[in-house]
């Protein structure tokens, strides 16, 4: 358990960010934390201190894929719409208001998959890209253009 | 093939210019460029804005409910886990107690089984332990990682099936 304890203390705040930067809300990125501490609990006490980060990612990538998937067919039942509509105004106005936090978090829940996932573990979380490529198992190459393809889309979706 | 535009160019390299990828003949030819048109140095000045603005946002710190939930969650797995496995294997230990005893009785009183019983019953009673020696077994192979074969078989079944004619002798009816 001492293991367990120290590597939940080393990255609970890590996979909570990315979490709520993904999910947009704290209720999930709560969930999903718990969810992936539980499942190192469970299955990943095996490996090395060195393999566990990325191994926390890519878990905590596919638990709010998971999530995400149970909250569209949720939609689908409920015919909700989607929270929170991206302000319409353009970044450099936007960079004055008060709500701009708000304003970036919404747009970020709207970027595509992997866009959204690399924009948040290169500029929120200051991963390297070869932490992002081994996190995600993709090429570093592949993890740039990514990065400013994610960068260029969340750019048109805070303009729309 | 038509040359591209120098606006082109520039919006499909200004985000490897902020990242410091390009080499310094682009960056100077997308300074210039961007120097000369008010549309590139704005879209310019917004990826700028975008990755400032991102870097702005703060990483959080996990809610010690989290902690208290996981643990409790953990508990609670640890404590389902041991019914199953008690659920699991109270049978086959159950059995193996009886056996054990019934096979204690009569190394320590080893006189034939008392008149009392009607061959009747002393049929049931054979068939009763062969029916639990056989379900004893075949628990054993299928799951007989706990109690081991080796032990099973050759010390306690093998001895209650040769000593089963003297303890319950088949009698006729």
């Amino acid at each position: 358990m001492g293991r367990f304890r120290r590597l939940c203390q080393e990255h609970r705040d890590r996979i909570y960010t990315f979490a709520f930067y993904y999910m947009g809300n704290r209720e999930d990125a709560e969930d999903i934390t718990q969810e992936v501490l539980f499942r190192l609990w469970h299955h990943g006490l095996r490996m090395d201190d060195e393999s566990v980060a990325a191994w926390l990612t890519r878990v905590a990538r596919n638990a709010c894929l998971d999530a995400l998937r149970q909250r569209s067919r949720y939609r689908s039942v409920v015919s909700t719409q989607d929270p929170e509509p991206v302000l319409q105004r353009t970044p450099a106005v936007a960079a004055d208001d008060v709500d701009l936090r708000r304003h970036l978090e919404a747009a970020l829940t709207r970027l595509e998959n992997p866009l959204r996932e690399i924009v948040i573990m290169r500029e929120i979380q200051d991963l390297s890209y070869r932490e992002i490529s081994q996190s995600l198992e993709l090429p570093l190459n592949t993890v740039k253009v990514y990065l400013h393809r994610g960068r260029r889309r969340l750019r048109a979706l805070l303009q729309e | 093939m038509p040359a591209t535009s120098p606006c082109s160019w520039t919006q499909e390299r200004i985000e490897a210019y902020i990242d410091g990828e390009l080499t310094p003949v682009e960056q100077g030819r997308l300074e210039a460029h961007a120097a000369t048109c008010t549309a590139c140095a704005a879209e310019l000045e917004d990826a700028r804005w975008l990755v400032g603005a991102l870097r702005t946002l703060p990483s959080l710190t996990c809610p010690d409910a989290v902690s208290q939930a996981l643990q409790d969650r953990i508990h609670q797995t640890r404590q389902d886990r041991w019914r199953t496995t008690v659920k699991r294997w109270y049978k086959p230990l159950a059995a193996a107690a009886i056996l054990a005893l019934i096979a204690g009785h009569h190394l320590f009183n080893p006189e034939p089984v008392p008149p009392a019983f009607s061959p009747k019953e002393v049929a049931q009673a054979r068939r009763q332990v062969e029916w639990t020696l056989a379900y004893l077994s075949d628990l054993n192979s299928r799951m007989g990682t706990t109690v081991r074969d080796d032990v099973i078989q050759p010390h306690l079944v093998q001895p209650l099936r040769l000593n089963l004619d003297t303890i319950l002798p088949v009698q006729t009816m």
